[in-house]
């Protein structure tokens, strides 16, 4: 398992298969990011082919290749809200309004927006701790890989993290 | 169930819903393979894109251009000239590393700042630093660490690092053209063939010194009343200085100096990031997802400078300082607020009408206003002589305010 910061090395050499292995890796985070805030599959769908072709031209520009899960999540934010933006998108501006919105056609429940804000809420390196296990399904021995940690600290960064989101989800319902 | 499960099953949920595109991969590789130039092999920014394409129309422009170029008359005496803007242009090319240092006068004092540039391997700009003792107020010294997507900002004065995504010189309206000489010699090369600028090459000066070659603008054009100076070092073709100049009452107003150096000398990359400088109890603010300025939609220039500087005085009239500030520079409302001092702004007397900025290198708008303003119980007139607007993001024409001239005097007989 190489990790992000050898694989985006291995990319900018231009060996574009490697790019794969981060759009296979990031691609549910970056969706998320979009369903956040596009509130609909269809769109976001769009929106992750589009931030990933934006992350390969912007590629050499990335300053931390180790930080490419953060990168392309940002990237995935201003990505989704420029959409937004463009097809003046109400629900970004009303949740109230997406709440009401039928979660049975194309629209995910405000229940695992909220979800999802949370764990975008989470600092950097927590946020892609959790996307990659969770979304990209890696287990701790791969995370380890990935990210150059040892199992252990990242068996106790998960720990927090979910102790983190925790919070975050109680005090959002208070 | 333990908090830890219920955690990881509502993750486990969500994962199964946002679903996924099998053929993700497959497509994105085909859009990639399709926006490949056979001259691209790594992946490009779209500003290299340009760059490559640039050198595709300029093979012929250059053709004719050295054909031309081979013999210019020189003070009665016919001499080879062997330098033209292009052999700068591919001397860039092989930059990586660069040093510049901008000073202007204001008043009787000179404004510095500094910028270090790191470039790809086509001499285009990757990652940038710029700093600044001072650049007027409200904000004080600054320095800006970016790279064409991001930027990370550090205002010292109020304690507060601002972090974004898009390019810092169109956030914070800087020319880039201004700081990057590749970028200049690609437009004044752009400019020639159009016709936009009058170049003077001028090879006479002693062999030991720089070339000089001199760009004017035609009578009748915005910037008729600029002069620009490049000193070019005959034996690296590389720029050593330019020097910008504005006519004020027939004679050239020094305005600007860009002094280069430090070509390929290696930078810490540390340079580039504001990494360990910035104190613990920093007050840190993502501006990625901060509405910023105002969208142009059918309004012209004029209507749409004119409109961000009302809305800007309409805000601040009603203490709404963080509209205020998303209008001004995307600067955080505390900011704008201490600007203010504690002034209530009682009447917006008149706003424009705006112009454009004949400055060569701005594609901004100025805008004068005035306004009433209540301090202590006392009344003054606010004169903004201009807030300069500027486009700070092309995609959805949005412009915001990057700077203004302002003064306050008491009205006489009201207080």
């Amino acid at each position: 398992m190489k990790s992000d910061a050898e694989l985006v090395k291995t990319c900018l050499k231009g060996q574009k298969e490697a790019f794969g292995q981060l759009i296979r890796r990031y691609e549910k985070s970056v969706r998320a990011v979009a369903l956040r805030i596009l509130g609909d599959f269809h769109r976001s769908e769009d929106a992750t082919q589009e931030v990933f072709i934006k992350a390969w031209n912007k590629l050499p520009s990335l300053r931390k290749p180790a930080l490419f899960g953060p990168w392309v999540t940002k990237i995935a934010k201003r990505q989704a809200l420029d959409i937004a933006k463009r097809q003046k998108s109400f629900l970004l501006l009303n949740p109230e309004l997406s709440e009401a919105l039928p979660n049975s056609d194309g629209q995910l429940s405000s229940e695992k927006r909220r979800l999802i804000e949370a764990v975008m809420s989470l600092p950097e390196k927590q946020a892609q701790l959790i996307s990659l296990r969770y979304f990209a399904r890696h287990n701790v021995r791969d995370l380890a890989q990935i990210l150059d940690r040892s199992v252990g600290t990242v068996t106790k960064q998960l720990s927090r993290a979910h102790k983190r989101l925790r919070t975050i989800l109680e005090r959002d319902r208070k | 169930m333990n908090p830890d499960n219920n955690i990881e099953k509502k993750l486990e949920d969500l994962a199964n819903n946002i679903g996924s595109d099998d053929k993700l991969v497959e497509k994105v590789m085909k859009q990639i393979d399709a926006s490949d130039s056979p001259e691209k092999h790594e992946p490009m920014q779209k500003i290299r894109r340009i760059v490559m394409n640039r050198y595709s129309k300029l093979a012929a422009i250059l053709a004719i251009f050295m054909g031309l170029a081979i013999w210019s008359q020189m003070g009665g005496e016919v001499i080879p000239s062997a330098y033209a803007l292009h052999d700068s242009l591919e001397a860039y090319n092989s930059i990586k590393w660069l040093y510049v240092k901008e000073s202007h006068p204001v008043g009787n004092q000179t404004r510095t700042s500094e910028t270090w540039l790191q470039c790809d391997d086509y001499g285009n700009i990757i990652r940038l630093r710029f700093q600044t003792p001072y650049c007027g107020e409200p904000i004080g010294s600054l320095a800006i660490a970016g790279s064409f997507d991001s930027f990370d900002a550090w205002i010292q004065r109020y304690n507060t690092h601002l972090t974004g995504y898009g390019n810092p010189s169109e956030i914070f309206g800087f020319d880039i053209t201004e700081l990057d000489p590749k970028t200049l010699l690609e437009k004044l090369i752009q400019q020639e063939k159009a016709e936009q600028i009058i170049l003077d090459f001028n090879e006479s000066t002693p062999k030991n010194e720089p070339r000089i070659v001199t760009i004017t603008y035609p009578q009748g054009s915005l910037s008729q009343n600029w002069k620009k100076v490049l000193y070019v070092d005959r034996a690296t073709n590389l720029i050593s200085k330019i020097e910008k100049f504005q006519k004020r009452n027939d004679q050239f107003i020094l305005k600007k100096t860009h002094e280069f150096s430090g070509y390929n000398d290696q930078i810490d990359l540390s340079m580039f990031t504001f990494d360990d400088e910035l104190p613990d109890n920093v007050k840190t603010i993502d501006m990625s997802a901060v509405e910023v300025g105002l969208e142009q939609g059918d309004m012209t220039d004029e209507e749409v400078a004119a409109e961000i500087v009302r809305q800007f005085f309409e805000a601040a009239m009603t203490n709404d300082f963080e509209r205020a500030g998303q209008l001004y520079l995307a600067a955080p409302d505390y900011m704008v607020k201490n600007a203010f001092m504690g002034a209530n702004i009682l009447e917006i007397s008149s706003i424009g009408p705006a112009y454009p900025d004949t400055d060569p290198d701005s594609k901004a708008m100025f805008c004068p206003a005035k306004a009433i303003l209540e301090i202590g119980g006392e009344h003054y007139e606010l004169t903004a002589n201009w807030m300069k607007v500027n486009v700070a993001e092309e995609t959805s024409k949005t412009w915001v305010i990057c700077g203004s001239s302002i003064t306050v005097k008491p009205i006489a007989g009201v207080n």
